[in-house]
Formats: structure tokens, C-alpha cells, sequence
């Protein structure tokens, strides 16, 4: 227990002699780094300052002003914002047009050159069909020598020659192909609209709560008035059904809906659906 | 059948400009319209014991037109339509809010009066549609609710609601040889059950006189005969008008509520009479060798609407009144019975029976269509609402189970079961006018 408890004496003396040791080369040290430490924000200081300064100098000079303050002139325009889109969609669909038409014009040229082709080449098969026939017949004839009429059938009937194919059809064709292409077209805008239209009956029909005043053949008509998001911003009674309550639930059903897909195509979009009209006249009823 | 009609030229080419579109909608899903009952400010200490939002909210759910949203999603409680955050409610999908406020007056007999002010107001368009301001009695907070349902249910449904109505039916509980017989009427919701009657024998066919305040019906209390009494309300005093030998049965009061129709047998087969009320004359107004029962009124008086077996299968028929001239009605089927006609005058609902499962069923007479209402089994009296647009009958929750009530709408779309509590449940009538009226301020 004894040396035990001396050992442990010993060990801290030495302990605290060994602290002692340690801390005046500390001080040594600290006092050092203290002073690197101060040198090196001193210059640092110095440096921040210099920079500021060299910057302030190199500020520019108030120059002279021009007279005329810098404006935008402003003009009243009756542009149509969505004018440059529908331009665009406009010489787009232009394009397009003139993309297809070529391309139509392209093909049936192709085809009409691949007809003159064959037709070149059955005529000319068919000459040399008629040339060997001639050949053969020549040669029985000379063989046999009985007939006088040497002359054996000619060609029968000439196809007309390819230039005249041409002709023809680039003749009546281009007309055709105008109106096929505008009916193309008026078709799927019809089918476009329908389409939308369709898609905004579906909306309504699942907004649409029928009070259980509602009878089968009842008509409401609404007015709806859409602006180019697809927002309802306005809704009307046209003509009501003498029910307020079936009134107010076709007008809440638009309501409801709040907002319904329309045409990016803006001219689609004014003449279809900006203002239009939906009628309820429930016929799936009971009663 | 998708139907979708196009009726203007739509774009062609040529012709953009001033066509324009018009959709047509003939169908509807019919959903429930999402109201929110807003729990009423209270002006004031004293709260009203019964709580006015929860009796509307319940009214309006129990009505399956309606879907109301629970308080727990409100983003916020307006008392008006001046403190209504529009986008919040529509971005909840509700449509109309019902809210208001309440608050205790002294009335001018110095008693405390509770004063409701309530909106019905249209989230989509921002507008109160309907606001109103009544009062009453502490004892009348329930009647002030179903007050306010319905005016909410006539505005949006276009039709005059009922729940503010009662339902008179008949139990019969305690086992075989003990049964207690009761003669209850209680709201329509099924709240505030009163037993009007009490007694050890059958008590059978009540139904109302057009004003609801008597009430007709069978009884066997004098030593098992049966006899026709009505009841007065008010003062709870019977009186007995018919006991005749052999049956006394369905009574019916005519809609001046100066007549009551009955079947008696006088010893003989059953037929239709007509107890004139006030000179107590019997007119007899059938006479066939069968049956003849179940007599209802038309609504316009002129004639009774009856079921008899004489074409050889109990089948529904009418006779006029004025020169007894009969018609038949029915030939759908080989069992119809117990018919009353709708407020219109153009349809009649009653018991059909098909495939051997007794439903009810609603005959339109003027285009002879047969539209069967219910799926339950063993369907029986049924009772029209006072606005047409409901009934009311007795049926079974399963096969040999005890009597429960139903209910079903005219147009078959909303049904639902009364469960009751109290053993079978029988004959319900619903009665022709409120519990009370209160005019609004």
C-alpha cells in the first residue's frame, strides 16, 4: 500500500516539473506566432486598403451626357398580341402547305415518270416483240415464199408519248390537288374543334348534379365565355328552363368545371370557342 | 347512348367567323351537390342545448342529395358571406356553405326567444342565395334546424323539403302473447319519439287527416272487434266512428278532411264506404262480390283509388265519385295493392309484386310505365311524402326479421333504412305538414 502510494507522489511531482518545462517553451512559441500572427494582419490590412484605394482611382470620370435622355418611344398599335403567333403558325402552315403540295406534286410526278417509264418500256418490248414476230414471219414468209403480203402487223396502237402524259396531268391535277389539300385541311380543324368540343361536354357532364326537381326534356341554354387559358370568365342565361333550381345547377356545372382545354390555334380558338353555347336538356332521367 | 350534336356548322375553310358553337349536355352524373354546414356563431352565453349545424348537416346527408364536409377540414368558420375566403372552399370542391348565427332575445312575453339568422351562400359565384332570420323557443331549436334544411333543399333541389315533417308508424314489441302495441309518431329524421297510443291489441292503419292534426286509425281495444277512431293530437282524446259488424279497416281521409273512407264488410264481403264527418252519413261506393280495400283519395277528391280481387288478382282500380263509374288501372303483373296517388295526380306508387318478391313500385299512368322502386323483399305501405318526391315503407332487414323502415326517392336514386329499436316496426305514414312553421323576420 505504502510504496504504492509513494510511486503516485513521485509521479505527480515529476508530472508538475514536467508542466513547468512545457510551458516556459510555450510562452517562447506563443510569443512568436503572436507576432507572425499581428505582422501578417498588418499586411493584410494594408493590402485590403490597397486594393480600395486602387480601385477609387481607376473609377471613371463623369463623362459628358449625351443630350438626348435614353426612351423608348412608345406609339399606340392595334396589334393583335397573339398576331405574331398566328403569323408564324400562319407561314408555318404556309410552309407546311407548300411542303405537302410539293411533295404531293413530287410524287405524282414520280409516279407519272415511273408510268411513261413502264409505258417506254412495254412499247419498246412490244417493238421488239413485233420486230421478232416481224423476224419470224419474215422468215416463214421467205421460207414458204407463197404470201405477196410480206407486211406483217405493225404496231397497233401507239401510246401517247410521255411528254403528252405529263402534260395532262399537271393540266388538270393542280386544281385538284388545291381543293383536296383545303379540304384536308377544313377537315381536321372540324375535327379538331369537335374534338375539344366533345371534351368540354364530358367535363360539364361530370360537374352536372341534376336536382331531383329535374325532369327529362327540360332545357337550359347558357352562354359561356372563355378566355384563351381555357378560364371561364363569364356565364349567361340564354334561356331557362322555368326551374331555378335546374338553372342554377347547369350554371354551377360550368362553374364547377372552371376551366376547360381549348385550341392553342388562337384563330380556332376566336371563332369556336371564346363564346359559345351549351345546352342541357337531360334525357337519361327517370322521370 | 352518347349522344353528341354539333348544332352549327362548325369551321369549313371558307366560313370561320361567327359560327358559333353550341354543345349540348343530356347527361349528368348526379352526384351529391358538396355543401358545408358552418357551426352557427353564438351571440351571447347561453348556448342552445341542441346544436343547429349538426341537426342541418344530418338533415342534408340523410336527404343522399347532399354531401357535407366534416368540421375537421373547414380552413375556416365564416358566419357570413362577408368572411368567406372563396378559393378555400372551391379548392374543397364545395359548393354552397350554410352558416349563420345564433343568439337568446327576449321575446315579448319577456320569455327568452332564440333568434337564428342563417345564408345559403353559392361559393362559385360569391352570392348569398338565400338568407333568413326566425326565432322561437328553446324547445323549438330542432324545429328552427329543419327549418333551415328546408329552405336550403328547396332552393337547390326545386323541391319543398320535409324535414320538418313527422312519421306516424306502429310497434309491437314484448313476446308472443305479451305484445305492447304503440302508436308512435317521431320527426323525420327519426328524433323525438312520442307514442301517441298504447295497448295489449293491434292497433293497424294510422294515417293523418290533411291538416296533421287527427289521426285516424284501427283498433281491437273494444274486446278484439275492430273498430275505426280518430285521434285528436292536441288533446289526445279518441273517439270512435265506425264499428260495424264484421271489418272496419282503412281508413282515409278525404283531402278536405270532411270525408273518411273505409272498408267495411257489414256482416257481408268488403266494400268501399265514405263516412261523411260532419252529418255522419255512410255513402257506399263499391259493390262487388270480392274484396274490395285499401281506399285512397285522389288528390283532387274526385275519386278513389282502391285494390280489389274482383278481376280475379288483387289489382288496383278507381272509381269517380260523382257517378261511381269504375276504371282499372293496373295489368302489369298478377299482385298490386295498397296505391296512393302522387301530389301531381299522374302517377300512383304501390305494392307489386314480381318474380315472387313484393316491391314497391311506381306507375306512371299517363305513359303506362311501371318503374319498380326498392330491392328489399316483402315491401309493404308505402306512404308518399309530402312533397312527392320520397316514400316510406315497411320491409324486413332479412327474411323473417324484424319490421324496419325505408324510405326511397320517387326516382329510385336515394334510399335508405330506418333501423329502430323497437322491436317490429309497421305502417308508417308521413304526415302531411311541418311541426311547426316559423315566419322569418
Amino acid at each position: 500500500m505504502l510504496p504504492a502510494g509513494k510511486g503516485r507522489r513521485a509521479k505527480a511531482r515529476r508530472f508538475v516539473m514536467n508542466a513547468g518545462v512545457l510551458k516556459s517553451g510555450d510562452l517562447r512559441q506563443g510569443l512568436l506566432n503572436y507576432v507572425a500572427a499581428l505582422g501578417l494582419s498588418i499586411v493584410l490590412h494594408f493590402a485590403v486598403v490597397a486594393v480600395l484605394f486602387y480601385n477609387w482611382k481607376h473609377q471613371p470620370e463623369i463623362a459628358a451626357v449625351d443630350a438626348d435622355p435614353y426612351y423608348i418611344g412608345a406609339t399606340t398599335v392595334t396589334e393583335n398580341p397573339h398576331r405574331a403567333r398566328e403569323q408564324l403558325q400562319l407561314q408555318t402552315s404556309e410552309q407546311r402547305r407548300e411542303q405537302r403540295l410539293s411533295q404531293i406534286r413530287a410524287e405524282r410526278a414520280a409516279a407519272a415518270e415511273a408510268e411513261a417509264l413502264r409505258r417506254e418500256e412495254n412499247e419498246r418490248r412490244m417493238v421488239a416483240e413485233n420486230e421478232e414476230r416481224r423476224k419470224q414471219l419474215a422468215a416463214i414468209q421467205s421460207q414458204l415464199e407463197s404470201s405477196p403480203q410480206a407486211e406483217p402487223v405493225q404496231r397497233m396502237d401507239t401510246p401517247a408519248s410521255t411528254a403528252d402524259i405529263r402534260q395532262g396531268l399537271e393540266g388538270s391535277d393542280e386544281q385538284a390537288l388545291m381543293t383536296e389539300l383545303a379540304e384536308r385541311q377544313a377537315v381536321t380543324d372540324d375535327e379538331k374543334a369537335k374534338a375539344y368540343a366533345s371534351q368540354i361536354k364530358r367535363e360539364v357532364e361530370q360537374m352536372w348534379s341534376r336536382p331531383p326537381s329535374a325532369r327529362n326534356g327540360m332545357e337550359v341554354l347558357l352562354q359561356v365565355h372563355l378566355v384563351p387559358t381555357g378560364e371561364v370568365v363569364d356565364v349567361h342565361l340564354l334561356s331557362s328552363s322555368d326551374n331555378d333550381a335546374f338553372d342554377r345547377s347547369a350554371i354551377q356545372a360550368v362553374r364547377k368545371a372552371d376551366r376547360f382545354q381549348v385550341p392553342a390555334d388562337s384563330q380556332l380558338f376566336e371563332s369556336t370557342f371564346r363564346v359559345f353555347e351549351l345546352l342541357f336538356r337531360p334525357e337519361d332521367l327517370r322521370l | 347512348m352518347k349522344r353528341f350534336v354539333l348544332y352549327l356548322a362548325l369551321l369549313s375553310a371558307g366560313q370561320l367567323v361567327f359560327a358559333e358553337l353550341r354543345i349540348e349536355v343530356t347527361e349528368g352524373v348526379d352526384n351529391a351537390v358538396r355543401v358545408a354546414v358552418v357551426p352557427f356563431a353564438i351571440r351571447g352565453r347561453s348556448v342552445p342545448e341542441t346544436n343547429i349545424r349538426d341537426v342541418v348537416d344530418a338533415d342534408l346527408t340523410l336527404s343522399g342529395r347532399f354531401e357535407t364536409l366534416p368540421i375537421g377540414q373547414m380552413l375556416s368558420l365564416p358566419s357570413s358571406g362577408d368572411d368567406v375566403f372563396q378559393r378555400d372552399w372551391q379548392l374543397l370542391k364545395v359548393e354552397y356553405l350554410i352558416m349563420g348565427n345564433v343568439s337568446l332575445a327576449e321575446d315579448t312575453l319577456g320569455d327568452k326567444a332564440v333568434v337564428v339568422t342563417f345564408e345559403l351562400y353559392n361559393v362559385f359565384r360569391g352570392v348569398v342565395e338565400a338568407t333568413q332570420t326566425i326565432s322561437g323557443s328553446r324547445e323549438d331549436v330542432r324545429d328552427l334546424a329543419h327549418h333551415i334544411s328546408d329552405v336550403v333543399f328547396e332552393e337547390l333541389t326545386g323541391i319543398r323539403g320535409v324535414f320538418a315533417t313527422q312519421i306516424l308508424y306502429v310497434t309491437a314489441s314484448g313476446p308472443v302473447g305479451d305484445r305492447r302495441f304503440r302508436l308512435n309518431v317521431a320527426d323525420a329524421d327519426g328524433y323525438r319519439v312520442q307514442t301517441l297510443l298504447e295497448s295489449r291489441e293491434p292497433i293497424m292503419s294510422g294515417t293523418w287527416s290533411p291538416t296533421g292534426d287527427e289521426i285516424a286509425y284501427v283498433s281491437f281495444e273494444d274486446d278484439g272487434r275492430p273498430g275505426i277512431y280518430v285521434l285528436d293530437i292536441g288533446t289526445r282524446r279518441s273517439k270512435r266512428v265506425a264499428q260495424f259488424e264484421g271489418i272496419n279497416g282503412a281508413p282515409a281521409f278525404s283531402p278536405d278532411g270532411r270525408q273518411l273512407a273505409m272498408v267495411l264488410s257489414r256482416g257481408d264481403n268488403p266494400d268501399i264506404y265514405i263516412l261523411n264527418r260532419e252529418t255522419n252519413r255512410l255513402r257506399r261506393v263499391t259493390r262487388h262480390y270480392l274484396t274490395d280495400t285499401e281506399p285512397s283519395w285522389t288528390p283532387d277528391g274526385r275519386y278513389i283509388v282502391f285494390t280489389s280481387d274482383r278481376g280475379g288478382k288483387p289489382q288496383i282500380y278507381q272509381v269517380a265519385l260523382d257517378d261511381l263509374s269504375l276504371e282499372r288501372l293496373t295489368f302489369e303483373g298478377d299482385y298490386n295493392a295498397r296505391a296512393s296517388m302522387l301530389p301531381g295526380g299522374q302517377s300512383i306508387v304501390m305494392v307489386h309484386r314480381r318474380n315472387d318478391v313484393f316491391h314497391i313500385a311506381l306507375l306512371d299512368l299517363i305513359r303506362g310505365r311501371l318503374m319498380v322502386l326498392t330491392e328489399t323483399e316483402l315491401d309493404e305501405s308505402p306512404s308518399v311524402a309530402p312533397n312527392g318526391s320520397m316514400l316510406i315503407y315497411a320491409t324486413q332487414e332479412r327474411a323473417g326479421g324484424p319490421g324496419i323502415l325505408a324510405a326511397v326517392s320517387i326516382d329510385g336514386g336515394v334510399k335508405f333504412r330506418l333501423p329502430s329499436s323497437e322491436g317490429d316496426v309497421r305502417e308508417p305514414a308521413w304526415s302531411p305538414v311541418k311541426r311547426k312553421t316559423f315566419v322569418p323576420r
